[in-house]
This record gives structure tokens, sequence and C-alpha cells, in this order.
């Protein structure tokens, strides 16, 4: 907490902006792109905020657009990436884009489903988990910071580098990917530094979002590059590691078995915001979704999956995690109104 | 930049539409590009013949004997002989790789106009004489010229009637003739009879050309008309059947304009005239249709001679005031990335598309292995020359002017 003194107090709402009502972007029935909302990019992330009146230092809470559920996230998402209304399918016509789901997975057993719409022809799909720092603009396994399966082989994909794993999917297969964490994290402090912006009459938190690390990025591209000369490195870098975590897959209820081990930790250090290290309660692995060319993905927002995982029992749908997260958020826009207003009273 | 390498579109222009420079080597009169185009021949004002290099704009000799202005001057085929009259009443024959004439020959009158035959160059030649009957001759024998007069025949008012220009037919058995009275006569180059004889009009004959396809003959008169003609088969019909059709008349009916010079294109697709008096322009017809389809502007003075460079598709001109040689060409904008094929000249930005593996890193034993697969044995050609240029001509080693440069520094004097 003692990073944000003096505190930036946020710029006060007026009295209108409280009967405001709340505008989940326009989309028509098929899916679609959206103009009203900012997307994340330039290292900010943004989430919807509302004027709380209650919150007298603070003076602004989290809030979410509907639909209310987990579902693909309208922020974390390729400018040029389409979705639907219920925000569960999404397609792009263009090459390779990404969206990720709106809610992090940050421990325990999460099962995700993903059916396929279209993989027809030139259309293709990638599925996978990906934590916030995956690039939008290339198919998720692109990067260290995530992990995928891809369509056309069945290969599973980290790196950007596609290894043997199972054979291909195609339309109308329902790709179950079942995520392990750690059972239980320890959570020492949430500090979120947001600050309300106003964005086309809408209000939002704006937030600094996590970056990608060097030695991360090293991982892709092992080389150094002096001028005109590439230097290949010596040492390769080893991120920390969540013990006992995996990503194991199945299609349509069929187990295919553990695809990746041992996920990248992305609690602090493994994650970085521009300035410092710290959880802002965002980190995690998300569903993330790529699609080239007319490919189609459905997420399963139900709290019961189309086929179950044979041989699983304990976990959790990715939707029953909807009401927890949210709750969080309000525990924590307490927790930075009473420290507002400590600070506040200190005259800082 | 190689023609060959850049756009088509432009490389195929079919006339020049741009001046595109001057040039300045004394008073020049007179123009003509060799065949292969490489070189251009201006004779000056004080008797000078200049030869420039066509890719420098660079002068590489001037031919000095002449001692008045030069008022014809024809390339043999091959490129390396020269053949210049001037009004010291001399003709020239000059070898190239010499500076001095090889053959020369001075009349007791002006001369019109000197004519290589196609047949025996550069020995056998042509020459019309103010005045005078013009002449065969071969020169081959240095001490035993030979001169056959011919005269006009074919008309009843033969005093004051003479020939004034001709040009030879490709296969060199015979000549076309204008005469000062309008008539345009065919003669055998083997006996000097007149075949064909044909009254067109009354006026002078100022130009005659043919083109080198041996289609096509235009006649400039000096009653301000071009007409062209289709010339009939010489070879196969008896002269009695020949018929000299007149396909087109080309004249400014406005202004009424008398034409200087004319000229065609290689094929004889176009024809060209730069014009007397205040108009300072050049007429561009198309010979089929007739129609004109290009007016080319920029000088600022009355043009005389023209020339069309067949090869570098580019039309020359002389000034009468300055003496400048006026230079019109087609302007083809470089195309660097066709010495690069995988890469792509854009006008506006373009979304690129990538592959579906597009990001994937494949190790590099197993690209190689891709890589191979997609290969085909592919043989380049790197020994055989290209038989023809981008525009179509055929490309045919030329004779190359050799220069001596230590010689260069009293070329000015």
């Amino acid at each position: 907490m003692s990073s944000k003194i003096p505190r930036l107090k946020p710029v006060p709402y007026k009295e209108s902006d409280l009967y405001q009502p709340l505008l989940a972007p326009q989309l028509g029935p098929g899916c679609g792109t959206t103009e009203d909302i900012p997307y994340n990019k330039r290292d900010f992330k943004y989430k919807p905020c509302r004027p709380n009146p209650f919150l007298l230092s603070k003076m602004y809470s989290t809030t979410d657009l509907p639909p209310y559920k987990g579902r693909f996230s309208y922020f974390d998402r390729s400018q040029r990436m389409c979705i639907n209304e219920d925000c569960d399918q999404c397609t792009s016509e263009d090459c390779w884009r990404s969206v990720k789901g709106s809610l992090p997975i940050r421990q325990g057993r999460v099962y995700v489903e993903f059916k396929i719409l279209n993989s027809e022809g030139d259309s293709h799909v990638r599925l996978g988990f990906g934590r916030r720092e995956a690039s939008l603009e290339a198919p998720v396994g692109y990067d260290a910071y995530g992990y995928g399966f891809r369509d056309l082989t069945g290969q599973k994909v980290h790196l950007s580098r596609p290894q043997d794993f199972m054979g291909s999917f195609g339309t109308g297969d329902t790709i179950g990917l079942l995520i392990q964490l750690a059972d239980r994290i320890k959570i020492d402090d949430i500090d979120r530094d947001e600050i309300p912006i106003k964005y086309k009459n809408q209000l939002f938190f704006e937030q600094y979002d996590y970056v990608v690390t060097k030695p991360m990025d090293h991982l892709l591209n092992p080389v150094t590059v002096f001028g005109e000369k590439a230097i290949p490195d010596k040492d390769r870098y080893k991120p920390p590691v969540i013990q006992g975590s995996f990503i194991k897959v199945f299609v349509n209820g069929e187990p295919k078995g553990t695809a990746f081990e041992n996920l990248y930790e992305f609690l602090p250090p493994a994650s970085e915001l521009k300035k410092g290290a710290r959880d802002d309660g965002s980190l995690g692995y998300y569903p993330m979704a790529s699609c080239f060319r007319g490919g189609k993905v459905q997420l399963n927002t139900a709290n019961k999956p189309e086929f179950a995982p044979q041989g699983e029992k304990e976990y959790l749908m990715y939707n029953e995690l909807y009401d927890d997260s949210k709750i969080e958020e309000y525990v924590w826009d307490l927790i930075d109104e009473v420290e507002s207003a400590w600070l506040d009273e200190l005259g800082l | 930049m190689n023609l060959s390498l850049l756009d088509p579109f432009a490389v195929a222009k079919e006339y020049p539409e741009v001046l595109f420079s001057k040039l300045e080597f004394g008073h020049s009169t007179l123009i003509k590009s060799s065949y292969n185009s490489d070189y251009l021949a201006s004779g000056t004002i004080d008797g000078d013949i200049v030869i420039i290099d066509l890719d420098t704009h660079g002068i590489i000799k001037i031919l000095r004997n002449h001692t008045r202005a030069i008022n014809s001057l024809r390339w043999s085929n091959c490129g390396r002989y020269l053949l210049s009259t001037s009004r010291d009443w001399k003709v020239n024959l000059w070898d190239l790789t010499a500076n001095e004439p090889i053959r020369s020959l001075r009349f007791e009158g002006p001369i019109w106009q000197a004519e290589f035959s196609p047949k025996n160059q550069p020995f056998e030649i042509f020459i019309s004489i103010f005045e005078d009957d013009c002449l065969f001759v071969n020169w081959e024998d240095k001490d035993d010229i030979r001169m056959s007069p011919i005269s006009v025949e074919g008309s009843e008012e033969s005093s004051n009637h003479y020939i004034l220009t001709g040009v030879y037919h490709p296969s060199g058995n015979f000549l076309f003739v204008g005469t000062n009275k309008g008539l345009v006569n065919i003669i055998s180059t083997i006996d000097g009879s007149t075949l064909f004889t044909e009254k067109i009009t009354s006026s002078n004959v100022k130009n005659i050309i043919l083109s080198q396809t041996g289609y096509r003959i235009a006649v400039n008169f000096s009653d301000r008309i071009i007409r062209q003609f289709k010339i009939p088969d010489l070879v196969n019909e008896e002269p009695e059947n020949w018929v000299l059709e007149v396909e087109h008349k080309y004249q400014d009916v406005v202004n009424r304009l008398q034409w200087n010079s004319v000229s065609f294109n290689s094929n004889g697709e176009y024809l060209i005239a730069s014009t007397f008096g205040s108009s300072h322009e050049i007429y561009i017809w198309e010979t089929t249709m007739g129609s004109l389809v290009k007016i080319l502007e920029g000088s600022k003075e009355e043009l005389v001679d023209v020339d069309w460079n067949f090869k570098k598709c580019e039309i020359y001109a002389v000034g009468l005031d300055s003496g400048k040689i006026y230079m019109w060409g087609v302007i083809v904008p470089q195309k660097w990335s066709a010495l690069a094929p995988d890469f792509v000249e854009i006008e506006e930005n373009i979304e690129f598309m990538e592959r579906e593996d597009e990001f994937d890193i494949i190790p590099e034993n197993e690209m190689a292995q891709k890589n191979l697969e997609l290969e085909e044995d592919i043989e380049v050609d790197l020994l055989t020359k290209d038989t023809i240029d981008a525009r179509g001509f055929s490309i045919e080693k030329s004779f190359v002017i050799p220069l001596k440069l230590e010689h260069s520094q009293n070329l000015f004097e």
C-alpha cells in the first residue's frame, strides 16, 4: 500500500453520471466488432466502472457489462476479432486474431469447453490458455505466455513450436481443456492502481497492463541483436513454474492425455507491470481462442459441460468462477476505499 | 536500367510523348540515327559531322571535311559508313574507323541528296543534283568511279524537269524518285530505265520516305500535302500492272501548314512531320486510319529535320534558329522491385494476410526438408543471349565506333 503515497485523487463524477445507464456494446445478431469501448492495448487495460456515492474517497467502484457470466472479454480482444451479443462466440475474417476470457483462472482445477463452429477449408482455429501478456494479434501459443492447440494437425503449440500431440480436430468437435493450477494461491495484497476515465461518454477504469519481459521474450527468440549481428543466447532462462500444474485435453469428453505440465508461474515476480511487479487481481490463465479467416469458436458459458470429461470429477466450470470473482472485486473496492480515506485523512 | 525489367506497358508505348532533352553541339542542320539506334549523326551548318553516342549523349567523333552546311546524311546498314553531301558540292563517304573520307566526289553544282543502295553497301549510291540528271554511282574502285545518269522519262515537258529526291526499295532493285513537276517514278537500278511513272500533282516533291517494311511510301509535296501510297508488288507483278494507290493525304486544312520533313516509325504504323513557319510542333499520324494521334510540343522554334529512333522509341528534331537537337522520348518509371522478384511495389498499404503456420517455428532440418520438396530443378540459362529486345527488335551485333581517348583533346579545336 505504501507505493501509493501520495495517492492520485480521482476526478469527481458529475451528478448526471449517477443516472447514466451502463451500456453494453451494441452488437447485432451475428458476430461483430464493437465501437464504443476501449481495447486493451499499449500496456493499458480497461474495465467498466460506476460512480459510487457510498465510497467517499474512492468515488467509483468496479462493475461489469452484460452478459453477466464467464464469457469472452470485450476488452481483452483484438480489434478485428468479432464476437456475438452473448459473448460466447468469436470469429475473425482476417488472419490470426485472438480473444481471451473475461475472468482469470488463478487457482484450482477449471474446465473450459470450446465448441468449434467452423474450421472448414481455409478457416482455422486454435484454442488454449494465455496469460495477460499473451499477444492478441497472434495465435494462442505464440509466445511464452500461452499454451495452444492447433486444429489442422492436433499439435500442441507453445513458444510457436508445434509438437505432435493428438489427431486433428475440426467443425463440430468440442474441445475440453482442464487446467490445474496451484490449489490455493497466497494473496498478500492486491494493488489495483486504477484511474477512472471517460471514453465515449462511458466510465472505465484504466490500469497498467502486464508487459512482456525480456527473459520471457528470449524464450521465443533466443538471440540478442546488436546492429546487424544476432548473437544466440548461451543460457536458457528457466522461468518459475507452478508445481503440479497441467493442462489436459478432452475431445468430445474423451481424454487425450496431458498436453502441458508445470505451467509457468504468473504471480509476481514472474509477471511485471511497467513499474514494479505486483498482483492487481487480473493475473492468471485466461481461456483464449484464436481464429483464422472465418474460423469460429463457441465458449461454453454454462455451469455444465456439454461432454463431461471422462475420469474427472473435481473441477469447476469456467462460468462458476464468475460470482467469486465479482465478489472479490467488490471486497477490494472496499479495501481501497478504507485505504484512500485514511490517506485523505492524513492529508496526503 | 534494363528495359526488359520495366513495366511492359510503358516500354511498349508506340510513340514518344515527352520532350526529355536538348542537345547543342554546334548549329545542327540535319540529324540521322544509325540503323542500330546507337549513334546519332548531326550535320552542322559549318560542314562538320558530329557523331553522338545516344547512351551517354556525348560526342564521340567529329568528322571534318565539308566546308559548307551538310544537306544529306545516310548511315550504312552495318553502321560503319556514313554518306554525306554538303553545300560545298561534295559527296563524301566516311569510314568511321578513320577520320578522313574514304571516297569523295566534287560536282559542278549543288547536290540535293545522296542515298546508299541496299545492295553492295557502301559503294553503290544514288545522287540527285541541282538542275541536272541524277546519278547512280559505283565507287568501289577508287580509281575507276562509274557513274550512270538517269533522266526523267514519261513526261512531255522534259525541259527543266529534274529528279529532286529518291529512295531505294529494300530489295535494292528499284528506286522511287520524285521530280520538281510532281511526278513519282519507279526506276530500275539495274539498267536505269523508268518502269513506272505517275503525275500526282504539279508541285515539287520535297521528300520521299519508305517504311522499313517496304509496304508504304510517303511523299511530301510542296503543295502542303503529304500523300501516303501503298507500294504495289514490285517483284511479282509486271510494271504495266503497278498502281500507286493513295491511302491517305495528310494536310492541315485550317492553317495550310507546309511540312518540312517527314519520317516513319519502324513498322510504318506512324508517320511524323515537322512544320514550317511559326508552328513549332511535330505531328504524329497513325497510318492505317490516317488520324492525328499526337502533336509533340516543347521547342520554341521552327523544327526542320526530324528523325525517328526505333529501338529507343525516340524522336529527334533540329531547331532552325538555334541548331539545337530536341529529343522526345518515353519516360518509363523505374521499377526496382524487378530486381528482387519476391518484392512487390504497392501504391498504397495493403493488409498482409499471413499463412496459417506463419508464426510457427519449425526446426531447421524439417524446414530444409520442406524446402527441398518445394524446390524443383530449374535450369537457369545464363549463356544464351536474348535475340530480341524489350520492344521486340532483334538484337544484332552492331559496329562500334572505335574511340581514341587521347584524340579527344583536339576534338573541339
